[in-house]
């Protein structure tokens, strides 16, 4: 139950001059859920995307047994690993259902996950034929995983679901969650809203200026004080 | 009345070449962030390819067909040759490229076939008329409405029933999020290319038929009004595309018919000013995005 | 793969592209022409070689006629030279740079041929690349010749060193409504364009002169060169009253194929009158629909007569018949430099631009060709043809009294 799905060794990510991440290690456990914190600019996004393949990055990346480092997004994608993006980025002038039918694999068979997932997103049901720009944001939140969850991934990178949201419709999100959760899928959660995502989450590493500060047990950070002063004293 | 309905016919028939011509440069422009300039060529390779068919005395069915498909083959060998090779370079290195490209088939039309137009003979039972109603419509414009109209439908069948359709739709919102659907770029870079030259086959078709030769740079007014199509209707939509086409063919031929003779000479720069206009109220065009998302 | 940035980013490309194009325009345009008419005058009849710089589109848009011209010329020079040269000693150099169809390359052009010393300057077959060549030929006091830009205000807008081996546009003109008038027709449509001097003018000297006849214009037609389609012009025309019984047109191809089969295809059946730009095999391929057209020309294509020589020399050298005849035009162009170079006597620019000045009589394949006493356009036969069975087939020739020609005006 606990094999190690994702590694990252000495990952460095660079903008020109500027390095955005510098040597980061990471590891993910088969169904484990685990928080990526930091304040803006501390390289979380960054570390998604270089995993998925959206950007270049220096050190290796290992995902269930198999070195991608370097490999194609469409390749990553296809063994297991998918993204949600910041900022949802649907198509928005594309149908929920073919937001969620291009999330699928070209010849795959999806009717049975699509059918599974929209029974989890009931509201979605409504919404299928209309075009995705004109949701809500916490629909087009739900929407985005759920697109993300068509490749069928064993593990899901999701970037800020709460962003932008009303309280009750975060609620929500992490209900969703919370509930493919159950289902075995391995999660890693870049979040701003530090409690909430370290309620929920197994383990978290904290990064600050493209470095990992701290890491440890999600319970042990949350009663952190170097996490209160960092994050809680002077955010929001 | 007979003014009306042979002024809606001529901007059907206009309108539908152009909105062709600009749903290729747009399907490009979706995966490439690319203005293709060598789209006009394609429509010029397309003709030629015509005419050769036409005089080793093929069908002239079966002669438009290759000629379409050879618009499509040799929009995807662009690709390969000229464009793969600088797929990551800034966008102007792209636009130059396609620049390159577009002067080298012209002189190599000039230099290998003939710097003059050559005479395209298409049946004579499309150079008639029909009377419907009071008016005389073209076998030709016929044609072109009819072809036309059935692409568009097949293009709308296209875009919105199947896995690449959606693709391209997607690649016209966000490039890169189609690459996290597990989309291969340069397959759908490659599929966005031959789309586009078969689209520009079936309008360099429907071109060439109308004006009954073909020359080397005979590609270039189309692309220019093409371009002007896909600006009006929003860079890289697909929907602005047809939508645009119509606009600027309803424009020109309203301008063409009831402009008064001496100031008719001004007739492009009317048109010009009046898509200026409406680049001024829709600055991203009628259908474009109206805000950018952020890098 | 960079993620593009929309229509901004397209926009500024478009900016910095056009800046770039006005840059290299306003360069070529500074191009400061270093004069070259004082090159070494030999003593009068000592052999020397005269310089022919070409300026001509061997690319682009007036292609078609440029090129065939060259042609013909180049036949002409490897014949010369071949003999020894004109007179047996005046050996024939030609130095041909393109000028790509553009206005401003043709200046660029014309400067760096200026600049080598050339006796006399070609320029392209159409007026406006002409006027930017012919400008620097000019001001460095050489002789330059339109391949055969038709348009007269070519060497009015120019000066007195610009020639055109042409006959005027209002000479040609005058002959196709003297032609109508004949013909008993009545009521004329005209079909312009305003994007070349040519295409713009030739309507207004054919009103001029058929009016004066007694005909009446009932309707003047303007067309983009390129456009889509001539449907909306067929449909003015079908509303016309009283319909015209003939329709002059100047333009040529690809305008022209496309103007008369959607006239035809509407059931139009006026008869049609067209100038020398239609003088190509596109037009008598067009079969059916241009039966009956008729139009101006320098001379009717043909294998036979005078011309049956030329066809021969010509498949020779470039192993194909020629197919229009601006082949014959280029091979005159190098006569009338022959007889101009006898006349001379001399490589000089000066003294050739004396001698083209007061040129009689030179021997061309079509018929004679002068300059002294005109306006700088070539006084030459005009060929009236009609398309007969897909063939060009010789209506008459004329030279029009100058007096009753329409006047040119800048």
């Amino acid at each position: 139950m606990s094999n190690t799905l994702l590694t990252t060794t000495d990952l460095s990510i660079s903008y020109g001059a500027v390095k955005a991440v510098r040597g980061s290690n990471l590891e993910v456990k088969e169904g484990e859920v685990v928080a990526l914190l930091g304040p803006n600019g501390a390289g979380k996004s960054s570390t998604l995307r270089a995993i998925v393949g959206l950007i270049k990055s220096q050190g290796a990346v290992n995902f269930a047994g198999q070195d991608i480092t370097g490999a194609p997004t469409e390749r990553i994608v296809s063994l297991g690993l998918s993204l949600v993006p910041e900022g949802r980025r649907l198509f928005p002038h594309l149908t929920v259902r073919e937001n969620l039918m291009l999330g699928a694999p070209r010849k795959a068979k999806s009717d049975d996950l699509f059918d599974d997932l929209l029974n989890r997103l009931p509201i979605l049901r409504e919404r299928l034929q209309q075009v995705s720009g004109t949701l809500s944001g916490g629909e087009q939140q739900q929407v985005a995983i759920a697109r993300a969850l068509m490749s069928r991934p064993k593990l899901l990178l999701i970037d800020e679901p709460s962003l932008g949201l009303a309280p009750t419709i975060v609620d929500a999100v992490y209900q969703l969650l919370s509930d493919l959760r159950k289902t075995g899928l391995a999660m890693v959660i870049v979040e701003q809203e530090v409690m909430r995502v370290l309620k929920f989450a197994d383990r978290a590493y904290a990064m600050s200026t493209g470095e990992i500060a701290l890491e440890g047990l999600a319970a042990d950070l949350r009663t952190s004080d170097e996490v209160k002063k960092v994050y809680l004293g002077g955010a929001e | 009345m007979d003014a009306l309905i042979s002024y809606l016919v001529n901007v059907i028939s206009l309108g539908g070449t152009y909105a062709l011509l600009a749903l290729g440069l747009a399907v490009i422009f979706s995966v490439l962030g690319l203005i293709n300039f060598a789209h006009g060529e394609l429509m010029t390779l397309t003709g030629y390819v015509l005419l050769a068919g036409i005089l080793t005395g093929q069908p002239f069915w079966l002669a438009v067909f290759v000629a379409v498909i050879a618009g499509g083959i040799s929009a995807a060998l662009m690709e390969f040759a000229a464009f793969r090779p600088v797929r990551n370079a800034s966008g102007a290195t792209l636009l130059m490229t396609s620049f390159a490209v577009s002067m080298l088939l012209q002189v190599l039309f000039q230099n290998g076939i003939s710097p003059r137009g050559q005479a395209v003979p298409v049946p004579t039972w499309l150079t008639t008329s029909l009377s419907i109603g009071n008016s005389q419509i073209s076998k030709v414009q016929i044609m072109s409405i009819t072809v036309g109209v059935l692409a568009l439908l097949a293009l709308k069948f296209f875009f919105d029933r199947s896995y690449w359709g959606w693709a391209i739709r997607a690649a016209a919102d966000d490039f890169e999020i189609v690459g996290l659907m597990g989309v291969k770029a340069s397959r759908l870079i490659s599929f966005a290319f031959l789309l586009s030259g078969l689209l520009a086959g079936v309008a360099g078709v429907l071109w060439v038929i109308q004006r009954g030769s073909v020359d080397p740079l005979m590609g270039f007014k189309p692309v220019l009004a093409a371009f002007i199509v896909a600006v009006i209707g929003g860079l890289g939509s697909l929907t602005g595309a047809v939508a645009g086409g119509f606009i600027l063919s309803a424009i020109e031929i309203a301008l063409q018919t009831w402009l008064p003779p001496n100031v008719m000479p001004y007739r492009d720069a009317i048109t010009y000013t009046i898509v200026v206009i409406i680049l001024s109220i829709f600055p991203n065009g009628i259908f474009g995005k109206r805000t950018q998302e952020k890098v | 793969m960079q993620r593009k940035s929309g229509p901004s980013k397209v926009t500024k490309m478009a900016v910095s592209l056009s800046a770039i194009m006005l840059l290299s325009a306003c360069a070529s345009g500074d191009g400061e022409a270093t004069a070259s008419g004082e090159a070494t005058a030999p003593a009068a009849g000592a052999a020397c070689t005269v310089k022919v710089g070409v300026a001509g589109s061997q690319t682009g848009g007036l292609a078609y006629i440029d090129v065939p011209n060259l042609e013909g010329f180049e036949l002409w020079a490897e014949q010369v030279n071949a003999a020894g040269g004109v007179d047996g000693k005046f050996t024939i150099e030609t130095v041909v740079k393109d000028t790509r169809s553009d206005a401003a390359q043709s200046a660029t052009v014309a400067a760096e041929l200026v600049a080598e010393e050339i006796s006399i300057l070609i320029t392209p077959g159409d007026a406006d690349p002409s006027i930017a060549a012919g400008q620097l030929a000019q001001d460095a006091g050489i002789a330059a010749v339109s391949w055969f830009g038709s348009s007269p205000i070519l060497p009015l807008a120019v000066g007195d060193h610009m020639f055109s081996n042409a006959f005027g546009d209002n000479t040609q003109a005058k002959v196709l409504a003297d032609h109508a008038t004949e013909m008993g027709y009545k009521n004329a449509y005209t079909l312009g364009s305003p994007d070349s001097a040519y295409t713009n003018l030739l309507p207004g000297y054919f009103k001029e002169a058929f009016e004066a006849n007694g005909g009446k214009v009932v309707g003047e037609g303007t067309f983009s060169m390129g456009q889509a389609s001539f449907s909306v012009i067929v449909d003015e025309i079908k509303a016309l009253s009283p319909a015209p019984d003939v329709i002059m047109t100047p333009a040529y191809e690809p305008d022209f194929p496309t103007f008369i089969k959607a006239l035809r295809g509407a059931g139009i059946t006026a008869a049609v009158l067209g100038t020398d730009g239609i003088d190509s095999p596109t037009t008598l391929a067009l079969a059916d629909i241009a039966e009956g057209v008729t139009y101006t020309t320098a001379g009717v294509l043909k294998n036979e007569g005078a011309m049956s020589t030329f066809f021969t020399d010509y498949n020779g050298k470039y192993g194909k018949d020629p197919e229009t005849i601006y082949a014959v035009t280029g091979y005159e162009l190098g006569l009338t430099l022959d007889a101009v170079v006898k006349q001379a006597q001399s490589c000089d620019a000066d003294a050739i631009w004396q001698a083209w000045s007061n040129l009689e009589g030179a021997q061309g394949i079509t018929g004679a060709i002068s300059y002294k006493g005109g306006d700088r356009m070539a006084i030459r036969e005009v060929a009236l043809v009609e398309i007969k069975n897909s063939e060009r087939s010789l209506v008459g020739t004329f030279s029009p009294d100058p007096a009753t020609v329409p006047k040119a005006q800048l």
